[in-house]
């Protein structure tokens, strides 16, 4: 390792800029795939959901009930078939640095060591010259100090979704997407990285919306968490979490927010298709 | 490690001792200064790996080959020289074959020098034409459906097949040469190229997306990297085949070079020097492919290797 690498070059500037108050706003979203065998599937129908401000909004629901298609739309990779979906007032018509997304797999190029992974948004958009002071403090934050130069195949699971979870912050985005960021790790880790988004959250203040098939994660991290019916997916409903942070997986008051939204779950998938 | 300098020792002991018998007055020359060069450099070796662990491990493990490789030398010389059990001109000594280039230096130096040019000429049109067909096809729906037919068609043909076409139709039998070395690489290199690049994994192309980058910033940093496994197997199948072609230009169009040479030395009998220019292409051969394999370690120090060499 070079020597000085650690020192933050840039100490006066902002490692996340805050913006003011952002709004996504969809509304009667409907959209429809095709899937490997050419059928055309029906995803998600007539699905409205706001988020705005800081605040971190799970979606849970049967697979395959249009979650991950949502997050599509979320940050412009598809368009909705039919309804609306704005940021900020405006239709989102394609990706944007303000929008970032973490991945399933975390989705890291291999090629690229770590710091170049954090840093391919800012070389792509031409960004890199005056935002890259952040790469050291997004390593050091996430606890990569001493893996920058280390491909994603040589680094366990855990710092592989650490090194998405600070690729996904170095845009300085306003809404972060999460798809099943932490399906793939164990309990101990997921726990880990569970704590570092809610820390990276609390610094940033951005939007998060959290995929999950996980209803603990949903109710450790969520300030509320949306339930969606099975395909196509419609609004089921949804549950307020305003316990305090840190939570306690095992008090009263957590035991229960889980069991509701179980039970919430579970009238979703009992309930006949296309109800 | 003592088995090499055994074998050697062997070689020189029985070479020295027996008569030279066929032909009957032949003086021996190069072949016992080879075998002595070849036990002090190998006798350097051993003193090195004394010292260095990984050439100790080396020498270790390829002993056994070594000394096997001058025992059968030797027994090249027993089978010609010493009893003429094989004939002339057919089966020349080893002496025969070392003494060929120092004694012909001036005509291996110059037919050598016009083969690696003539290969080097092609090898460089056909990356710079493979890439660029390659990176286009990949891309461009429209590209590949102009290209790809062409590339289906012109690619499988042997070289062998278009040396007459390619050298009525090139103003020179060397522009010939050039163009079938570079088809030898062309082909596989567009093909690989353009299927890889077509087949990158899309969640990678969407994760580019998401963080913003353009369609020609995607395709050179993350659909080219993502091709470059794909890429060295089609720069070795490539390297490869371009060597048959340019044995195959040398003898049948080019006028100068080793597989002209070789061509030449044929029609004199002289199979001497035949054994000595296969000797220097596969050195030379060997040393290429090598090359290309180290280069692709230092590029794609993420992944382990595919195809071991």
């Amino acid at each position: 390792m070079r020597k000085g690498k650690h020192i933050d070059p840039r100490p006066e500037l902002p490692l996340f800029a805050s913006s003011g108050s952002h709004e996504l706003v969809a509304e009667g979203v409907t959209q429809t795939f095709l899937d490997e065998g050419g059928n055309e599937v029906w995803a998600l129908d007539d699905f409205s959901l706001t988020v705005s401000g800081p605040e971190i909004v799970g979606i849970i629901g049967p697979s395959g009930c249009g979650k991950s298609t949502f997050l599509r739309l979320v940050v412009g990779l598809d368009e909705p078939l039919a309804g609306s979906i704005s940021f900020d007032s405006e239709n989102i018509a394609g990706p944007s640095a303000s929008r970032s997304m973490v991945f399933q797999n975390a989705n890291l190029f291999e090629w690229l060591t770590v710091e170049e992974n954090i840093a391919f948004g800012l070389r792509a958009t031409r960004t890199y010259d005056e935002c890259k002071y952040k790469i050291p403090r997004l390593v050091r934050m996430m606890g990569l100090d001493g893996f920058e130069r280390s491909y994603p195949p040589q680094i366990s699971g855990g710092m592989t979704s650490r090194c998405a979870l600070a690729r996904s912050f170095v845009q300085n985005p306003a809404l972060i997407c999460f798809d099943e960021p932490l399906s793939a790790l164990d309990a101990f880790t997921r726990a880990a990285l569970q704590d570092e988004i809610l820390a990276m959250q609390a610094i940033a203040h951005t939007s998060m919306i959290l995929v999950t098939h996980d209803i603990e994660e949903a109710v450790y991290l969520c300030d509320r968490v949306v339930v969606m019916t099975p395909r196509p997916g419609r609004l089921q409903g949804e549950l307020v979490i305003d316990l305090p942070h840190p939570r306690d997986r095992v008090s009263p008051e957590f035991v229960e927010k889980r069991r509701q939204l179980l039970a919430m779950l579970d009238g979703s998938t009992s309930a006949p298709p296309g109800a | 490690m003592l088995l090499p300098v055994g074998a050697i020792c062997i070689a020189y002991g029985v070479t020295g001792t027996l008569p030279n018998v066929y032909p009957a007055d032949y003086v021996e020359g190069y072949y016992p200064l080879f075998l002595l060069v070849m036990l002090g450099v190998y006798l350097a070796v051993m003193a090195t790996a004394c010292f260095v662990p990984k050439l100790r491990r080396y020498a270790v493990h390829y002993a056994y080959l070594v000394a096997a490789v001058f025992l059968l030398v030797e027994l090249l010389d027993v089978l010609t020289l010493k009893t003429g059990y094989l004939l002339l001109p057919f089966a020349p000594s080893p002496d025969r074959i070392l003494e060929a280039v120092p004694k012909n230096i001036e005509a291996y130096a110059t037919n050598l020098t016009a083969s690696m040019m003539l290969l080097a000429e092609g090898v460089v049109i056909g990356l710079v034409t493979g890439f660029a067909t390659g990176l286009l096809m990949g891309w461009s729906k429209i590209a590949n459906y102009w290209f790809a037919p062409l590339l289906k068609v012109i690619g499988p043909v042997p070289s062998a097949a278009w040396l007459p076409i390619a050298v009525v139709l090139m103003p020179s039998a060397h522009l010939a040469g050039v163009f079938l070395i570079s088809v030898a690489i062309w082909f596989p290199l567009s093909l690989m190229l353009s299927s890889a690049i077509r087949s990158t994994d899309k969640r990678k192309i969407e994760a580019a997306r998401v963080m913003g980058a353009s369609e020609p910033y995607i395709l050179f940093h993350v659909a080219l990297p993502a091709a470059v496994p794909d890429i060295f197997t089609a720069l070795f199948m490539g390297l490869s085949s371009s060597f048959g072609a340019l044995i195959i230009s040398e003898q049948l169009g080019v006028k100068a070079g080793l597989g002209w040479y070789i061509n030449w030395a044929t029609q004199w009998g002289e199979y001497y020097k035949v054994f000595a220019s296969v000797g220097i292409f596969i050195i030379i051969f060997y040393l290429l492919i090598n090359v290309l394999f180290k280069v692709r370690d230092r590029v794609m120090t993420w992944q382990k290797s595919v195809v071991r060499w």
